[in-house]
């Protein structure tokens, strides 16, 4: 119990460790690499950069507004 | 100073740092622009790492729960003889 | 900082809140305890209680002929009426210059009452609070979901508001009296959001916050419960305080 509990502490943080490595090198160095470059293969292309983020980002928060929402209902037709 | 202001000015100077950063383009464009979603990116990362680290090195007592019981024991013994009514629970 | 030169030749005397709904039999046992580990200190314990049907208040009456009602005071309400006014409810009866509150329901232990008096005494601070995160605290009882939510919820807090406490709901705390007096006015929020809203206006008024360790055993009678509504207590209350403080 405990010990799976810090294994899911140690995955998350692997997880956001190896999304920022990635990030970054996709961002801030590739530019700097020749586009003919084998690199280049292992990665989307640029707009993607954008893209991806802003989706996720707008996915989270409209499972926030909706999580949010859902709970407002539920306590106002307890109170009712 | 209200600490939301404190934030704002904080967003705005980055702005201007990247709007500056948009106009003299001392950086091809097209790395400039995505500025602000790396930032919110790095952000997301380090609210999920620290979480991970705090999880993962989350204190825990089983030796307390142990001790807990222990002391109720002794407290329910000594509140019994001086006549506190503490047996049904 | 004055106070405190007036009061050095005087002895200090420590008033205990302990806000409680049917808590009958953790509110004996806390007694006990507290009287076990505070032994050589001048203090008084004011039970705060919302009217609980399950005789609580009988049980502290039965404690006062133990232990003298000069040291448990029973200051009750006649229903409930919410935390933070129960604070300052005890407050108006309390004698001692410093003020320590705590839950009744056994999940923080009266033993680590001496180590708050101890750091107060040593650093001269005006709140001690007791925080369950760091080496030496500790919690026991909590699942995945539960440490998860809580250390998302902290992270949160300390990104947003910096309020350079680490444990911000927590609510084992001593406060000087009149600091107490001061902070508690100026609170507005409800149940453990009022917790935090305490420590974060006490810091942006810039008094003196020291921590000690403190371990969280969750309730072994009753049940505490953490749900979607309180969820979305916490995060109105973040956005409140980020605007308010």
């Amino acid at each position: 119990m405990e010990l799976a509990d810090r294994a899911v502490g140690f995955i998350l943080s692997v997880i956001s460790i190896s999304v920022f490595t990635y990030y970054t090198f996709w961002v801030i160095i590739l530019p700097f690499v020749e586009t003919d470059h084998f690199i280049h293969k292992y990665f989307l292309p640029r707009e993607f950069a954008m893209l991806i983020p802003v989706f996720a980002g707008v996915a989270l928060l409209s499972l926030l507004c909706i999580f949010i929402g859902i709970v407002m209902l539920k306590s106002k037709k307890k109170k009712a | 100073m209200k600490h939301i202001i404190k934030i704002s000015s904080l967003l705005v100077a980055i702005m201007a740092f990247w709007i500056g950063l948009l106009e003299t383009s001392i950086v091809p464009r097209s790395n400039a622009w995505l500025l602000p979603i790396y930032l919110i990116v790095s952000l997301g990362c380090y609210g999920l790492l620290m979480v991970g680290v705090g999880l993962m090195r989350f204190p825990t007592c089983p030796q307390e729960a142990g001790l807990l019981q222990k002391d109720i024991v002794e407290a329910k013994e000594f509140l019994k003889q001086r006549g506190v009514d503490v047996g049904s629970d | 900082m004055e106070e405190e030169e007036q009061n050095k030749g005087k002895k200090n005397k420590y008033s205990i809140i302990i806000p409680t709904y049917n808590e009958r039999l953790n509110i004996a046992l806390i007694v006990y305890l507290v009287f076990k580990h505070l032994r050589e200190v001048d203090f008084e314990i004011i039970v705060v209680d919302d009217g609980s049907p399950d005789g609580t208040q009988d049980i502290v009456k039965q404690l006062q002929q133990v232990y003298g009602e000069d040291r448990i005071l029973l200051r009750a309400r006649p229903r409930k009426l919410g935390l933070g006014t129960a604070y300052s409810h005890g407050l108006k009866h309390a004698s001692g210059n410093f003020v320590v509150i705590m839950d009744a329901d056994l999940s923080h232990h009266p033993k680590y009452l001496p180590s708050f008096i101890r750091k107060q005494m040593e650093t001269g601070a005006s709140i001690v609070t007791g925080t369950r995160y760091v080496s030496g605290g500790g919690v026991h009882g909590w699942n995945l979901m539960r440490k998860l939510t809580s250390r998302g919820a902290n992270v949160l807090a300390q990104t947003l508001l910096w309020p350079g406490v680490s444990d911000l709901t927590g609510s084992f705390r001593l406060y000087r009296r009149s600091v107490l007096e001061d902070v508690i006015n100026s609170c507005v929020s409800k149940g453990y959001v009022f917790q935090m809203e305490m420590i974060v206006r006490a810091s942006r008024k810039g008094y003196h916050i020291e921590e000690v360790p403190i371990t969280f055993v969750d309730r072994v009678y009753g049940s505490s419960k953490l749900g979607g509504s309180e969820i979305v207590e916490y995060l109105k209350g973040l956005a409140y305080l980020l605007v308010a403080t």
